[in-house]
């Protein structure tokens, strides 16, 4: 009697509330900002999976619901809802490869004259910092490579240094020959896979 | 000794060489390794790593499990090392799960937890390398990004 019905309104009240404050999601892809590439991505919800593969598509998801089909997001929406993140986007990042001579830690005569380049881009961002990651071919044994690819890794620091980059911006690793650019089976000189691979982000 | 110790001891020793060469020379600085940066920051934004909390600012180390939040006039983006960027709207909440990057290991992993707000995503090398180590959560679903530009946004 009395008691139930307050317990039902009570529960009737919280389900109320539940409905309203039912969060609810948006997910778009667009394309790549700089290479305009699409890509793709699954929004998985209430045991169903819908895929995302068109530019400006979205779907729309309500707590335990399914997600909605896939459909254009008015891209004014997509503006009202997003804008001010994708505002913020960091600038992209940008890699460069070194290659180097056999064996060694001096770079080939061509990737030594692109370190103004580097330095260049490197004085475009004010805020940034620097992974170099050294790497060699499968000449030689693990043991000898490990070190050498380290030894490349600190050359290019020590160069870029030289031309006033700040060295506490720089993070170094050596990848031996664990992670050849260009597959070969083991003792194949290979000048591809001779390399430091340097990131600024 | 036998083949087994013999080689046992050689990754021992290979491990070794690589810690030495990883950290030899280097100031350790910090004990947690730092996955990403963060470039820019407008308004007000706060990050919460191991129940502080402290002022964002540009130029910021981001370690696992810290997480992010901005003010309702906030904004703000960041990097992670294989060049995933991230950027936050206002009133937003994010928690950077896990991450791991080590492709000669390789060891690759990327998942995002947004509580609250709006997130942009433009995926980097663990996208590339290993698509099904992303995922981004939200409170109403799982998102499996295979790349390459995402807009997130959850109530």
């Amino acid at each position: 009697m009395g008691f139930h019905r307050v317990v039902l309104r009570g529960l009737l009240l919280l389900l109320l509330t539940a409905a309203c404050a039912k969060p609810a999601g948006l997910v778009v892809l667009i394309p790549h900002p700089e290479t305009g590439e699409i890509g793709g991505a699954t929004v998985s919800a209430g045991g169903e999976t819908v895929e995302l593969t068109e530019p400006g598509h979205g779907t729309r998801v309500r707590e335990g619901e399914q997600p909605t089909p896939p459909a254009p997001i008015p891209p004014a929406e997509v503006g009202q809802i997003f804008g001010a993140a994708l505002a913020a986007r960091a600038p992209a990042p940008v890699q460069f490869l070194l290659y180097f001579e056999l064996g060694r830690e001096d770079l080939t005569p061509e990737s030594e004259r692109s370190i103004p380049d580097i330095v260049q881009e490197i004085r475009r961002r004010p805020i940034l910092d620097i992974s170099i990651i050294g790497h060699t071919d499968t000449t030689g044994d693990a043991q000898f490579n490990m070190p050498l690819g380290m030894r490349r890794a600190v050359r290019v620091r020590d160069l870029l240094a030289a031309a006033g980059v700040d060295p506490a911006l720089m993070e170094l690793a050596s990848h031996g020959e664990a992670d050849l650019l260009v597959p070969t089976a083991d003792e194949v000189p290979e000048p591809r896979n001779r390399r430091v691979e340097l990131m600024i982000r | 000794m036998d083949a087994c110790s013999w080689s046992s001891q050689l990754v021992g020793t290979n491990l070794v060489i690589a810690l030495v060469l990883a950290f030899g020379g280097e100031p350790l600085g910090a004990q947690v390794p730092v996955v990403g940066q963060v470039k820019n920051v407008t308004g007000s934004a706060v990050v919460v790593r191991g129940g502080e909390e402290m002022p964002v600012i540009p130029g910021l180390d981001l370690q696992e499990s810290d997480s992010l939040r901005t003010g309702t006039d906030g904004s703000l983006g960041l990097t992670l090392r294989d060049g995933t960027r991230v950027s936050l709207g206002p009133d937003t909440k994010l928690h950077l799960a896990s991450y791991a990057f080590t492709p000669a290991e390789n060891q690759l992993a990327l998942s995002l937890r947004l509580l609250r707000g709006t997130l942009a995503y433009v995926s980097g090398r663990i996208a590339k390398l290993a698509p099904a180590a992303v995922t981004i959560e939200t409170p109403t679903s799982i998102i499996g990004v295979r790349g390459t530009h995402l807009l997130v946004s959850a109530e």
